[in-house]
């Protein structure tokens, strides 16, 4: 057993009884249930056909604290406004280290219908809700987040309900004398024909050390709309596992969409159940990665009745010695006929020392289909490029347009102008990293 | 399903031909394997002592290696030990020198499937290397390959005449300790073809090679190996088909090509080995190992296979580029039937300067068919400007089929390009309505959809070969294509 996962399961056994629910005898369980899963897959290894191109070796030596209590009286964050973040809903629930915190969150603004609980006191109440959510992973890192489950959002809209602005999630994550794994969650309960935008950051505070292992669930009920932006930036020694899962009832839509700026390891999952005829889900997303950064995207798709839709999009941009993986698979079960799949990954590499890996797979078991995945890792068009050369226009800037260019075809999906501008502007600043000398020797 | 012509069901009802059975006597050991059984094989064979310590050291190997699991193929376990490694005709000891010589009943074998070595001969002087079970009964053309300089013969002729050409290249391309089944037959193959084209030659035929499995119980361990030397050229062909059996039966060949500086390596497979029955009973397990290695500058190796049998199969012929300008292809047709079940791609690794590579891939699913692709390109650092284009496509019969696609790819290059894509439908109903109100029946206009949709890969094949993949393609889908 691996330092990170001894470690963890001694806290577990030490502070068990500190966590929220503690006591409740169905939380207990369930959580048992959870650890006991985690200890039997352990860290998943490159061996792991699904970890092929990510190792998480590093992790496996760290000893992270994931259940002491963290100082919530630290004066260093006041107000929101001093983060570097976008402004752009009244709605904003804020997480430091992964618990709640009050003074940054803004929820009283929320129309009638829209409900927004902390899990903790989900927890604490022993809610089925919360419960329900807990159950039924198989691999290490939800069945570890659902045992560690400390905090985090459960958002329930009511039948019909329209969400007048987005709700933000923001999970900060603070430089602290140790290592830290946090937990955190985010569940999304839209029922019958609700419709909501969700964005969740992810974001790191001064090179925090720190391992982030990230769940969001989301539940789309009959004809519901769920829009979901997920946003990470972390610092190079903060590593960070992402999880969403979405399930997709009759003619519902759940649009979601990853935008990756690296920290060390990052590695994101994206599932997705389309169960009613008519459902559909459209996945987008884009990574950047540069020196020392790692960004895996694993995405499955699962048709499992007639009459779905899926619509996927990844780009990827590797530079310096980062490394992209993509891993796109789409699933059509036995019977589900009428399935329309499209699925894209293309990705730019812009160094020597970059890699990207792609591997869009099909898994198809019902013949009237009509499946295709195209994927591509090439470099900026020369021809392209030359033009905006000849056009007066300096090496790094022409460089810097054509990367964004690229880029702004998943970035142009975000409808939330102010927040749309935020991320050009991330990505804008991305592409200034590459000194035109190298330019030069790439030619 | 129930708006599909009958024709489409009708389609894929048609059963194995190549089914029969040639009662010939064999001389073989007890099935089991050991190290006494591969001494056995080497010392029946006559084999100098280097080859047994090579296939040795490849048991030693192979006893510590596990199955692999990860092919979308489901199998029940295959017993090693039940299975007879070596089975040879009782005629070897008097090597016939003509046709004339030749056991009429293996005659009579070759003449069911419809390619009678005569009219083989008449048809392009294709030299003919027969595999009967496991040893090289006939050679034919030998002459005529001689005065150019080509030495064509089986692998164990190979072994005792040309031992420095064997030497220095067998496990070269796969060593043995490659993967679990090309470690199995480095131990215990027992004959194949060894083909050496010398400098600045072009063959002067196309050669072939036809292989049988034939004696109940004997897995076929084929060994080839193939040596294009400077600015040579060759063509190859391998058939297989099997005959009617109920037991599964196991085929784990490997096969080596080396390319050097600007020679060209064409090879060409059709296999028809025997799928099983209509319920997935019987049929070959063929779990190959094929590669090739462009060590060469300008080198050019293109893979080329038609598969239609096997109740599994397992192969993924690749290319190692090595050499500056070297080219790699692959174009595959694979049918899958009934309960086959077929995971099949190529791997491309790129590693020399402005080397390119092709894969075309075609896979046909019908009833229950599971045809999966998987396939790697990987662009190694040094790699300038190196491309890959991949296309793979599945058609989907019946609701019940399969296809599944798993491409890898790696690049660490960044003046390479690559690009992949894929996509799965069933045939559509606009097409064959198309054709229907033109007056073309149900059956022809269906025959007319396949051959279009593989007709990317029927024109690499040589025009002989061509002819006879796309029978073999109708025969297997129903029996009116072409």
């Amino acid at each position: 057993m691996s330092t990170m996962v001894q470690g963890l399961v001694e806290q577990f056994r030490e502070h068990a009884d500190k966590l929220p629910g503690a006591g409740k005898a169905r939380v207990e369980a369930v959580r048992e249930r959870a650890l006991s899963q985690f200890e039997a897959n352990g860290i998943p290894t490159v061996k792991l056909e699904d970890w092929k191109y990510t190792d998480v070796r590093t992790l496996h030596e760290l000893n992270y604290v994931a259940l002491d209590e963290s100082d919530m009286s630290d004066p260093d964050i006041r107000q929101l406004s001093d983060l570097p973040l976008p402004n752009f809903t009244p709605h904003v629930a804020v997480f430091v280290d992964g618990e709640y915190c009050a003074h940054l969150s803004n929820t009283n603004a929320l129309p009638n219908g829209v409900e927004l609980h902390t899990i903790g006191s989900l927890l604490d109440c022993e809610s089925p809700a919360i419960i329900g959510h807990m159950e039924g992973f198989d691999a290490a890192f939800p069945s570890l987040n659902s045992a560690l489950l400390r905090d985090g959002v459960y958002i329930d809209l009511a039948a019909e309900t329209v969400l007048d602005a987005p709700i933000h999630v923001i999970f900060l994550v603070r430089q602290l004398d140790a290592p830290r794994l946090n937990s955190a969650r985010l569940i999304i309960n839209a029922q019958k024909n609700s419709r909501c935008t969700i964005v969740e950051s992810h974001y790191c505070l001064n090179g925090a050390e720190s391992l982030t292992n990230a769940m969001t669930q989301i539940d789309a009920h009959d004809g519901a709309y769920v829009r979901h932006h997920r946003i990470q930036i972390d610092a190079p020694a903060t590593h960070h596992i992402g999880n969403v899962f979405a399930t997709v009832d009759k003619d519902a839509t759940v649009e979601t969409c990853s935008f990756a700026f690296g920290g060390g390891i990052t590695r994101i999952d994206v599932n997705a159940d389309l169960v009613g005829s008519g459902a559909n889900v459209v996945l987008n997303g884009l990574f950047m990665v540069n020196d020392g950064q790692h960004i895996d995207h694993h995405t499955r798709v699962r048709h499992r009745v007639g009459h779905t839709y899926s619509a996927e999009n990844y780009k990827g941009i590797a530079d310096g010695n980062g490394r992209g993986v993509f891993n796109g698979k789409i699933l059509v079960e036995k019977d589900a006929q009428k399935i329309e799949a499209l699925q894209s990954s293309k990705n730019l590499l812009l160094s020597d020392g970059a890699e990207i890996d792609t591997k869009p797979e099909l898994e198809i078991y019902a013949d009237d289909v009509k499946c295709a995945h195209g994927a591509t890792v090439g470099q900026l068009d020369d021809d392209a490029f030359f033009y905006l050369r000849s056009r007066g226009i300096d090496e790094q800037t022409a460089h810097s347009i054509l990367t964004f260019a690229f880029a702004a075809d998943i970035s142009g999906n975000i409808d939330i102008v102010p927040l749309r501008e935020w991320l050009e502007q991330l990505i804008i600043e991305r592409t200034h990293t590459k000194g035109v000398n190298e330019i030069e020797n790439s030619d | 399903m129930a708006s599909q012509p009958q024709d489409i069901n009708d389609f894929v009802g048609q059963k194995y031909e190549a089914g029969f059975y040639t009662d010939i006597e064999q001389d073989s050991v007890p099935p089991g394997l050991d190290a006494g059984v591969i001494e056995f094989i080497s010392k029946k064979k006559g084999e100098p002592q280097w080859m047994l310590d090579w296939r040795l050291k490849a048991y030693t190997r192979w006893t510590k290696m596990v199955e692999p699991k990860w092919a979308h193929v489901k199998y029940p376990p295959i017993d090693l030990q039940a299975i007879s490694y070596y089975s040879a005709p009782k005629s070897q000891e008097n090597a016939p020198k003509s046709l004339d010589e030749v056991d009429p009943e293996l005659l009579e074998t070759y003449e069911k499937l419809g390619i009678p070595l005569e009219e083989q001969k008449m048809l392009a002087g294709v030299a003919v290397d027969m595999v009967f079970d496991s040893v090289s009964v006939l050679t034919t053309f030998k002459e005529k390959l001689a005065e150019a300089g080509v030495i064509f013969c089986s692998f164990s002729e190979a072994v005792n005449d040309h031992p420095e050409l064997v030497r220095r290249y067998l496990g070269s391309v796969v060593p043995v300790s490659d993967n679990y089944f090309a470690a199995l037959n480095s131990a215990v193959f027992t004959d194949g073809s060894f083909v050496y084209i010398p400098k600045n030659t072009r063959c002067p035929m196309e050669l072939s090679t036809y292989f049988r499995i034939n004696a109940m119980n004997t897995g076929q361990f084929e060994r080839t190996l193939i040596i294009a030397d400077t600015g040579s050229h060759v063509s190859y062909l391998e058939g297989c088909t099997a005959p009617m059996r109920d037991e599964n039966q196991l085929h784990a060949a490997v096969v080596e090509l080396v390319a050097l500086d600007d020679a060209e390596i064409k090879y060409s497979t059709v296999q028809n080995w025997y799928p099983g029955d209509e319920n997935g009973v019987g049929g070959i397990y063929n779990f190959v190992t094929k590669r090739a290695d462009c060590r060469g500058v300008n080198s050019k190796v293109s893979w080329t296979q038609v598969e239609t049998g096997s109740a599994i199969t397992w192969k993924y012929p690749s290319c190692i580029l090595k050499g500056d300008n070297s080219v790699g292809e692959f174009y595959s047709v694979a049918l899958a039937r009934n309960y086959q079940q077929a995971d099949t791609g190529t791997k491309m690794v790129h590693l020399g300067r402005n080397t390119r590579s092709t894969i075309i891939s075609k896979g046909i699913s019908a009833d229950q068919g599971q045809n999966a692709y998987r396939g790697l390109v990987r662009i190694a650092k040094g790699a300038e400007n190196a491309r890959n284009y991949t296309q793979c496509d599945s058609l989907l019969i019946g609701d019940k089929s399969g296809a599944h696609t798993f491409p890898y790819v790696e690049v660490k290059n960044t003046s390479s390009q690559v690009e992949h894509e894929a996509s799965t439908s069933k045939i559509s109903d606009d097409q064959l309505f198309y054709l229907r109100q033109r007056g073309i029946r149900d059956e022809d206009a269906i025959n007319m959809i396949v051959n279009g949709f593989c007709r990317e890969v029927f024109k690499e094949l040589p025009m002989e070969f061509a002819v006879e993949a796309q029978k073999l393609l109708s025969i297997s889908l129903e029996g009116s294509i072409g």
